[in-house]
């Protein structure tokens, strides 16, 4: 899992140009929007576009995205159970 | 139209292969060998904060910070309207997400690349980030989408309709992209990149401000013409876009063969290089040209450029020192 974590904390710097910031520098639980990170809706749409792109996973229910997001460590445990590729 | 308006450039600064945001290089500029040049990128962290600029390409980053740059120096913070050149767009940012459609298809592209791959992408970012919800406009016409610009403001500021105006000329060139434009623009000496931004309203508090005595657009003028309009206004300065090519040369000079008089020219493609913005650092140097020549002469410059042989546009600058007209 923390293989997974780092390799997610990696494409998420370089998907959303966070140009300033190494993996060491994210919290894994701290939440990504709103506090934490301060990523906003669009950073929301770029993250999906990795899931889907990195690990063959659709979200379809917007609903859904929200308890995903939350942090590194729930995108990590949603990408190890959910992922086709 | 009301005669008594006049137009004048109150501030502008540049992003080229020259050193940015200032004119230290004017003097000494730098000269290159290279067929292809990117421009010196500006430091611009204290210009747009980290969590906006992590989303912006190189073209969207230069063309806020001259925008800025030149409202700042201006003393206007909100512009009555922002209008923009560029041949290309965000050009970056489109090969980006052309080459994401080609490798994930329709259904898994990048919102932001989506977004911001469009021609009017800067315009309106300046507008968002500045918070100016004026009249807003683009024109993409290749080598003369500056002058359309400058034409749109200049025409709207002498009829009174705003008083003051924005104006850029931004374009960026790719590696692929200069390797396309080798084949496709033979008449090219050396590529490089333009951002160029300028306040132009129509009174000054400066008694070196420059004015804008007339702009003139032609589609494949006829060249006695063309020479005998300039011959009626004698300006003693021509700027030239000779770049040293004899294809995109041979037109500038059977014009110069048609003048009556002879002007002094200046040239400054060998100095920025070519684009579809080069022409806005032509409008750039003239307009350092004027401030510098003295506080007791009264100076004129005729801008002569022509994109592909076939569009041309000649812009006229004149200052006349110590006089001021209120802003």
């Amino acid at each position: 899992m923390n293989e997974l974590i780092d390799k997610l904390k990696t494409q998420i710097i370089e998907a959303l140009n966070l140009e300033d910031m190494t993996i060491s520098d994210i919290d894994t639980e701290a939440p990504l929007f709103g506090s934490g990170l301060g990523l906003d809706s669009i950073d929301a749409l770029e993250l999906i576009v990795l899931l889907e792109r990195e690990y063959g996973i659709k979200l379809t229910n917007p609903a859904e995205g929200k308890e995903i997001f939350r942090s590194v460590a729930t995108i990590a445990d949603y990408v190890s159970k959910n992922r086709t590729k | 139209m009301n005669k008594e308006t006049r137009c004048f450039v109150l501030s502008m600064t540049q992003v080229s292969c020259q050193k940015p945001l200032c004119d230290e290089w004017i003097d000494n500029p730098c000269r290159y060998t290279d067929y292809f040049v990117r421009a010196q990128e500006p430091d611009t962290r204290n210009l747009i904060p980290p969590s906006e600029a992590r989303r912006m390409s190189r073209i969207l980053k230069r063309a806020l910070v001259t925008s800025i740059t030149a409202l700042n120096e201006s003393g206007i913070s909100h512009p009555e309207a922002i209008i923009t050149g560029t041949g290309t767009g965000c050009m970056e940012n489109s090969e980006k997400f052309l080459i994401d459609l080609c490798r994930y298809g329709e259904n898994c592209l990048k919102p932001t690349l989506f977004m911001q791959s469009t021609h009017n992408t800067i315009s309106s970012l300046i507008a968002i980030i500045l918070k100016c919800h004026g009249y807003n406009n683009t024109y993409s016409h290749m080598g003369i989408s500056f002058e359309s610009a400058l034409l749109d403001a200049w025409l709207q500021i002498k009829s009174g309709m705003i008083r003051n105006a924005l104006i850029g000329a931004h374009d960026e060139v790719t590696p692929f992209m200069a390797l396309v434009m080798e084949r496709t623009h033979p008449e090219f000496a050396f590529i490089s990149e333009t951002s160029m931004s300028a306040m132009l309203s129509s009174g000054s508090d400066s008694t070196s401000a420059c004015e804008i005595k007339d702009i003139k657009l032609f589609h494949k003028p006829d060249m006695e013409k063309l020479a005998a309009l300039l011959n009626e206004d004698t300006d003693p300065m021509l700027m030239l876009g000779i770049n040293g090519n004899p294809l995109n040369d041979a037109p500038y000079l059977e014009l110069l063969e048609n003048l009556d008089y002879s002007p002094s020219t200046e040239q400054y493609k060998k100095t920025f290089g070519d684009n579809f913005s080069s022409s806005a650092m032509a409008f750039y140097k003239g307009v350092r040209i004027l401030e510098s020549c003295g506080d007791d002469k009264t100076g004129r410059i005729t801008l002569i450029n022509h994109s592909e042989g076939s569009d041309w546009s000649i812009i006229r600058l004149q200052r006349q020192p110590g006089e001021i007209v209120k802003k």
